[in-house]
């Protein structure tokens, strides 16, 4: 008889020693006792065991185990801060009930906050000959009127003007790729580029793109930290009470 | 002095039963007292349970004194349900440390070099023949007992202890459970290895064994 199986008879004598076998358990069991006489003996000595054990003495105590009189308590830490266990309790449940309601405060005055209409655009310049342009994000009221490039005394004038003061903007389409080759940006003007208003006539005109600001921007991290916070003391408190009630 | 301040004093003064509960209670607010009217009822089984486990007088009684001490100072985690449950598990668990601490240092007691067995603490009065007990069958009672005893000390720790809160104790599967914090079929699957030990143990004995398991052998 293999270890496993010898283990599951183990459990069936002594599960049947114990008369917690059920029906069909039962009824399987007995029939293998009928088959092996030598399971008999087994249980019979299993149920001497089991009687012997139960008989065994009580031992007589060597003496008495109370603590003595001046035994100090060990208070825990909540009983040392608040005294009363039931005191403790009160005092959990108040804790919780005012970090909820600042965990309110926090949270609505942050979403509040975030509600508000974006006073600020941002602003994106494109800059002509460069290959990779970087955007620039800024406010409206920080950003320079515009970048100024300096032209040359002699060089052709770029925009406004006819022909016959030298300027360009007027003339054929046909003369401006030959005449200014590196002037003009390589790179596809972007369609929603505005010329900035106080750049002057000879300047290149730098392409200002508006973007609005996403509102995550103007959340406080203020108001959401106070909120976390004010969460996690409600929680814990709330868990302390709870569990100091049950 | 709080409603069960008062009804404790009452009870002292009438030395009417009190509920446990409320010496529970009245412990866990650091009252030594109350702590000791739980242990004065309590001591006998705890101590017996560390006796059977640790197969001597001095391990138990200082498994108990730890015990005690050790539920005093968390008593306050106690969260309710049967305070004898708690109690033993308080005590398996001291057993085992116990056990292992003297499987890591062996050593031999002084008091049990005195004592033969077991019997040496126990209660005189259970190894007094009957009046239908004549001394023969008395003495083979004995020797059975206290080869299983010395059995039940050469078993492994788990299994120890499920024998002692089951067949010493006369506790349920669900109890021994509960108190070692293990599952039904781990604590039936140990028990029927205890079982299993104990019962090759005896039938490699089997003049222990009284007459009608003698003829069984002899005719097998």
């Amino acid at each position: 008889m293999n270890e496993q199986a010898n283990e599951t008879l183990n459990e069936q004598i002594s599960a049947y020693v114990d008369g917690a076998l059920s029906g069909r358990e039962l009824a399987s069991f007995e029939e293998l006792l009928a088959a092996n006489p030598e399971l008999v003996e087994k249980i019979e000595i299993t149920r001497l065991l089991r009687q012997t054990a139960r008989a065994l003495p009580a031992a007589r105590l060597p003496r008495s185990f109370t603590l003595p009189p001046n035994t100090k308590p060990t208070l825990s830490f909540w009983q040392r801060l608040f005294g009363d266990a039931a005191q403790a309790q009160k005092i959990m449940r108040f804790g919780s009930a005012i970090a909820t309601a600042l965990f309110v405060f926090f949270a609505g005055m942050g979403l509040l906050n975030a509600s508000a209409p974006p006073a600020r655009v941002a602003l994106v310049e494109a800059t002509p000959t460069s290959t990779s342009p970087a955007p620039m994000v800024m406010s409206a009221m920080e950003a320079p009127a515009a970048k100024v490039i300096p032209i040359p005394r002699d060089a052709p004038l770029l925009g406004g003007g006819g022909p016959d003061i030298g300027g360009l903007g007027g003339g054929p389409p046909g003369n401006l790729g030959e005449q200014i080759p590196d002037v003009v940006p390589t790179n596809p003007p972007l369609p929603t580029a505005i010329p900035s208003p106080t750049a002057t006539p000879t300047a290149t005109p730098t392409p200002v793109v508006s973007v609005p600001v996403p509102h995550t921007a103007s959340l406080s991290w203020a108001w959401v930290a106070g909120a976390f916070a004010s969460l996690v003391a409600a929680v814990v408190l709330g868990v302390l009470g709870w569990r100091r009630q049950r | 002095m709080t409603t069960s301040q008062v009804a404790l004093a009452a009870s002292n003064a009438k030395l009417i039963p009190v509920d446990e509960n409320l010496l529970i209670t009245e412990a866990q607010k650091g009252d030594v007292e109350s702590f000791n009217r739980l242990v004065t009822a309590h001591q006998a089984q705890v101590y017996n349970v560390a006796y059977r486990i640790m197969g001597d007088g001095a391990s138990a009684a200082d498994v108990t004194q730890d015990v005690f001490i050790s539920v005093y100072k968390n008593i306050r985690s106690f969260r309710g349900g049967s305070f004898k449950h708690w109690l033993l598990r308080s005590t398996t668990n001291q057993c085992y440390d116990a056990l292992r601490y003297a499987k890591r240092r062996p050593a031999t007691s002084l008091e049990g070099l005195g004592a033969e067995d077991d019997e040496g603490d126990g209660d005189y009065d259970a190894f007094v023949a009957g009046d239908d007990e004549n001394p023969h069958a008395f003495a083979e009672r004995a020797e059975l007992r206290h080869a299983i005893v010395l059995a039940m000390n050469d078993l492994p720790a788990d299994q120890r202890i499920a024998f002692v809160l089951s067949d010493v104790q006369g506790m349920t599967y669900e109890e021994v459970a509960e108190i070692t914090s293990a599952n039904l079929g781990t604590v039936k699957s140990r028990l029927s290895r205890a079982r299993a030990r104990l019962r090759e143990r005896l039938l490699e004995q089997r003049e222990l064994l009284p007459g009608q398991y003698r003829q069984t052998s002899m005719g097998a």
